[in-house]
């Protein structure tokens, strides 16, 4: 009997060879495969060295001129843009539970009290419960480790992070930060209460998603490098027009509006290099996943430069900044490299409610989009590194 | 390049095809197995491990795809449709009309029935491997080798009667006789 059923299976196995004789299966999916095998082999490392010619520091503080409020901010995928009240909310009060790591979170305006678990580890994020019963997981983004979920019918965002000594950060709405001890059950300790910008963001329609591009406002930048297999930032600084010129190939660039000026106008600029892509890329000034990206099959890359102030994107490429970017920025693709110059205040638009970028920082970001097929989407990756240095 | 790549390319280049039939005959479906073998050399080729020879790479990536397959059915939230295709026997071409016969009826067995029949009776697995393999109950194992034999044997027109599983599988020994 076992006999028989093993001359059939064998059958079914010779039977299934010939089938698949003709088959192209390394042509049809090895780059796709090979592309899912470097994002999973993705690593995130400290912080790289200079490399680049003059150490700038202040320049990026000091002397960045962003526009405030200017135009609609860029927004991602599947998102709406929601508006801030116009009124601080009042602090929430957190209230720690030792014994099973959780925190309720007193809502402002009589809203009820949120309950935080944390899930499996600090990598995991959090099991929220809302007042009415809701339940759902806000997972800890990849790389910046916080939870970021938007309240369905409140203009609330709510983020919640573990920093490395064991403190938990809850900012609701953005008005208040709180820290509480994690363990112990020591009484909350409000740190700021001075109504600091608001931390502002799409949240997603249907309530609540972690925020995964560093395209988007509100999006929390882990200061330290990120990199990836698939995706490498090989510059991330600012340009003298000359420099720039030469890079875009126009000797007649002139930069009227500077971004930063130092003694002489400097150009913040991005490369970043597909490394699943052997030879020609296709490029954007978006994030490559924005649906305004009209993808082809294939391989896309996004590079943009953002303004990060308290570890969070504040400003970000403003919608009239087209995917091919030649407006108030300027696209270079060389090879599998894309560069992306900004040549123009205006090319950066502030998220809502932010009121001040006086301690912004501006952050090199790339996305990398793969379209397998027209309605198959491998999830995009990013990196970013801050901008430093000024190349020639 | 990734030290990882070349390997990963011969092993696409050289041995799809015979993975891709034993994809086939674990999904009982030759679409399914195109995705089954992709997610099994994702799996196998995003770790820290490194291949030897092609052979290697082969026999690892083969038996990562019963445990992929089952895996991709435990998370599925489209299973219905995914039994639905399943279900299309007549999409499998095959010249041969008894093949035909046992194609479909593999491929009308549930996933988990078919993998541990193509786990006993192509890769000569005890219900203790196949059980741990799938991280299923030995007792589970059985009922599921019981149910694909049954139908199996309808098909090829054997009796079911007395069917039993061995715990262990012949072991071919090189010793000479007499020594």
């Amino acid at each position: 009997m076992s006999d028989v059923f093993e001359d059939a299976m064998r059958g079914q196995f010779d039977a299934g060879q010939h089938r698949f004789a003709e088959d192209e299966f390394a042509d049809d999916f090895g780059k796709a495969i090979v592309g899912r095998v470097k994002r999973r082999r993705m690593v995130t490392t400290t912080a790289i060295g200079g490399g680049t010619v003059v150490a700038v520091g202040a320049i990026a503080v000091a002397a960045l001129n962003l526009p405030l409020g200017s135009a609609t901010p860029a927004s991602s995928p599947g998102c709406v843009t929601w508006s801030p009240s116009p009124a601080p909310y009042p602090v929430a009060t957190i209230s720690p539970d030792p014994t099973d790591f959780s925190y309720d979170v007193t809502l402002p305006d009589g809203d009820g009290v949120m309950t935080l678990a944390r899930s499996n580890g600090v990598q995991e994020g959090f099991d929220v419960t809302l007042p009415d019963g809701t339940t759902f997981k806000a997972p800890a983004d990849d790389a910046s480790g916080a939870s970021v979920f938007k309240l369905p019918n409140l203009p609330l965002v709510v983020v919640a992070k573990e920093d490395f000594s064991g403190n938990l950060t809850v900012s609701v709405g953005g008005a208040d930060a709180v820290v509480v001890p994690t363990y112990g059950g020591l009484p909350p300790r409000v740190v700021s209460d001075a109504t600091p910008p608001p931390i502002v963001d799409c949240g997603t329609t249907t309530g609540a998603t972690a925020i995964a591009s560093p395209f988007v406002c509100g999006f929390h930048v882990d200061p330290r490098y990120r990199e990836d297999d698939a995706l490498t930032i090989t510059g991330a600084g600012y340009k003298t027009v000359p420099a720039a010129a030469a890079m875009v190939g126009d000797p007649n660039l002139k930069v009227a509006n500077p971004v930063v000026s130092n003694v002489d106008p400097l150009v913040p600029y991005v490369t970043a290099v597909n490394n699943e892509v052997p030879d020609a890329a296709a490029g954007t000034g978006l994030d490559p996943a924005d649906q305004r990206v009209k993808a082809s099959v294939g391989v896309t890359t996004g590079v943009a430069v953002v303004a990060v102030q308290d570890g969070v994107v504040v400003a970000v490429p403003n919608e009239g900044v087209p995917a091919s970017g030649v407006v108030r920025g300027q696209i270079v693709v060389r090879g599998n490299g894309v560069s992306a110059l900004v040549l123009d205040t205006d090319y950066f638009s502030t998220c809502p409610g932010v009121t001040s970028t006086a301690y912004a920082t501006l952050y090199a970001v790339a996305g990398s989009q793969t379209l397998v097929r027209q309605d198959a989407k491998e999830p995009p990756i990013y990196v970013w590194q801050q901008l430093r240095g000024v190349g020639q | 390049m990734a030290h990882w790549e070349p390997m990963l390319e011969q092993v696409m280049r050289e041995r799809a095809v015979k993975l891709l039939a034993y994809a086939a005959m674990v999904t009982g479906n030759d679409a399914e197995a195109h995705d089954v073998l992709q997610d099994a050399l994702v799996k196998c080729f995003s770790k820290r491990r490194t291949f030897d020879h092609v052979n290697a790479a082969e026999a690892y990536v083969r038996r990562a795809i019963p445990t992929v397959y089952i895996d991709r059915i435990r998370h599925r939230r489209t299973r219905d449709k995914a039994d639905q295709r399943a279900s299309q026997p007549e999409s499998l071409v095959t010249a041969v009309d008894d093949q035909i016969d046992i194609q479909r009826a593999l491929a009308g067995l549930a996933p988990r029935v078919r993998t541990c029949m193509v786990l006993r009776f192509y890769d000569d697995m005890t219900v203790a491997q196949i059980a741990h393999t799938l991280g299923l109950a030995e007792g589970t194992v059985k009922r599921y080798l019981s149910d694909g034999a049954s139908a199996l044997a309808q098909v090829l027109g054997v009796p079911d009667a007395g069917f039993s599983y061995p715990e262990t599988v012949p072991v071919i020994s090189n010793r000479k006789e007499g020594r």
